[in-house]
């Protein structure tokens, strides 16, 4: 499988946050976007799961057309935002119940307990989720995510509050996705924390996507260069 | 249908257990409902035929104001925590996440007319359970949870949602306002069906309506 985002622009009101946006992600891929507070990659990833509407732009899935707000594409998305979408008042058992209802997957008790213990949530499972630490929100909305088998699993900020076993546990839960052929699109502000699990940097800058940076199994310090020229010259002039 | 069944019953569930824990619709709507009842009657000296005339208005009016508390209250949680995006990508039809919220809201105001009818009979000395008022009152109901609760989903985004809501909200229940209390005064007054039908009438298809296109349009609301 293969999307092409081609042409995404979006404004609020006067103000244009993405300007004519090209990206391509295929099976097994994932691509971290990188950009300064404000340079719009979270409006991205809200145009791209389907949640918020651009000006302009198409998706294509395998060649073929499709809306980005038509139901069926969001259904093969899975969006883990700033946000948790939990509800606060059900226990992350319930919560987990509830979502895999809605995706009519219907898992067992076992089922979702597995699920909880894999983001090692086993023995909070059922408390309140408004009893649970940011960082335990942060492994069960992961959980929630990957719920529906999602093909395209798309993450803004996926580590923030995850101690150093719950970031482990997402390098792990991206590389089964990955190896399954799934997508990932996340953003980050660590790019040397998701150098582990990914296969590319792309810097959104103003608005404006730049060329995809492939890490083909290079260290950081081979990659920078080439998503920071500027910075690098004047650092080396200095 | 069988799917859209399922993810509509599995989202009252889900309002409904978060309801249960939280009560954060309910308390706002019985504390105001009960206070309003108390004030009414202590403001007002009312002989035994006026009491039967003005009972709908009055409870109309308690109902109409508590509800609108609560209805502010019904979006809290998705709107806390961001659910409602989490919704829209799981659930293929959205118009199941208005129904839902909509009959979860219904049933809120019906529990509402359950604890207000005995506390209003008790201080007015006045038997309410009619079943012509009750129905009424519960047409009433569906009408007002059915325009609350699309408006409630459109406010629920802004920051002036409390202030914004009963202004849009009031002007459009006018007809459902009219209705109630009409046909509620001509079963209270002991009037012949023909003298208030056309309001029960009303009710039914200003509920029919409004459900209808709040069905329609909840899709739009949500992704423009």
């Amino acid at each position: 499988m293969q999307i092409k985002l081609q042409g995404i622009s979006k404004a609020y009101g006067r103000l244009s946050v993405l300007k004519n946006c090209d990206l391509a992600l295929e099976s097994g891929q994932l691509l971290c976007l990188l950009g300064s507070n404000g340079a719009g990659k979270t409006t991205l990833l809200r145009v791209v799961s389907g949640l918020l509407s651009a000006e302009q732009g198409k998706l294509l899935v395998d060649g073929a057309e499709w809306s980005l707000k038509s139901p069926e594409w969001r259904r093969k998305c899975a969006l883990v935002a700033h946000k948790t979408f939990l509800y606060q008042n059900l226990s992350g058992l319930e919560n987990l119940r509830f979502f895999s209802r809605l995706y009519q997957h219907d898992l067992t008790e076992k089922e979702l307990r597995d699920r909880l213990a894999e983001a090692g949530l086993a023995r909070a499972g059922d408390k309140q989720v408004r009893a649970y630490s940011r960082g335990m929100q942060q492994r069960l909305t992961i959980a929630r995510a990957l719920l529906s088998d999602p093909d395209v699993l798309i993450l803004d900020e996926p580590f923030t509050g995850l101690d150093k076993d719950g970031s482990a546990m997402l390098v792990r839960v991206l590389a089964e996705l990955k190896g399954r052929g799934g997508m990932v699109l996340m953003t980050s502000h660590d790019p040397q924390a998701a150098l582990a699990v990914t296969d590319g940097f792309v810097r959104l800058s103003r608005g404006v996507l730049d060329e995809v940076v492939w890490t083909r199994g290079r260290t950081w310090s081979e990659i920078e260069p080439n998503l920071y020229p500027q910075s690098t010259l004047e650092g080396q002039a200095a | 249908m069988k799917n859209w069944l399922s993810t509509l019953k599995t989202l009252i569930w889900k309002d409904l257990l978060q309801e249960w824990r939280s009560k954060d619709m309910l308390t706002a709507m019985l504390a105001f409902a009960i206070l309003s009842i108390f004030i009414f009657n202590y403001a007002m000296e009312l002989d035994p035929r006026q009491r039967a005339e003005l009972a709908p208005g009055i409870l109309w009016v308690v109902i109409t104001f508590s509800g609108t508390l609560g209805l502010n209250r019904s979006f809290v949680a998705e709107q806390e925590q961001g659910s409602f995006d989490a919704l829209v990508m799981a659930v293929p039809g959205l118009g199941s996440i208005w129904l839902a919220k909509q009959i979860s809201n219904f049933l809120m105001m019906l529990v509402l007319i359950v604890i207000v009818l005995p506390i209003y009979s008790l201080l007015y000395n006045q038997n309410l359970f009619v079943p012509g008022l009750i129905l009424t009152l519960i047409l009433g109901a569906w009408s007002f949870s059915a325009a609350g609760t699309l408006l409630a989903s459109m406010t629920a985004q802004t920051r002036m949602r409390d202030l914004l809501l009963p202004v849009l909200l009031f002007p459009i229940l006018m007809p459902v306002n009219m209705a109630v209390v009409k046909a509620g005064t001509g079963i209270m007054s002991g009037a012949a069906l023909a003298s208030y039908q056309v309001w029960l009438t009303i009710l039914l298809v200003y509920g029919i309506i409004m459900t209808t296109i709040s069905l329609m349009v909840f899709d739009y609301v949500i992704l423009e």
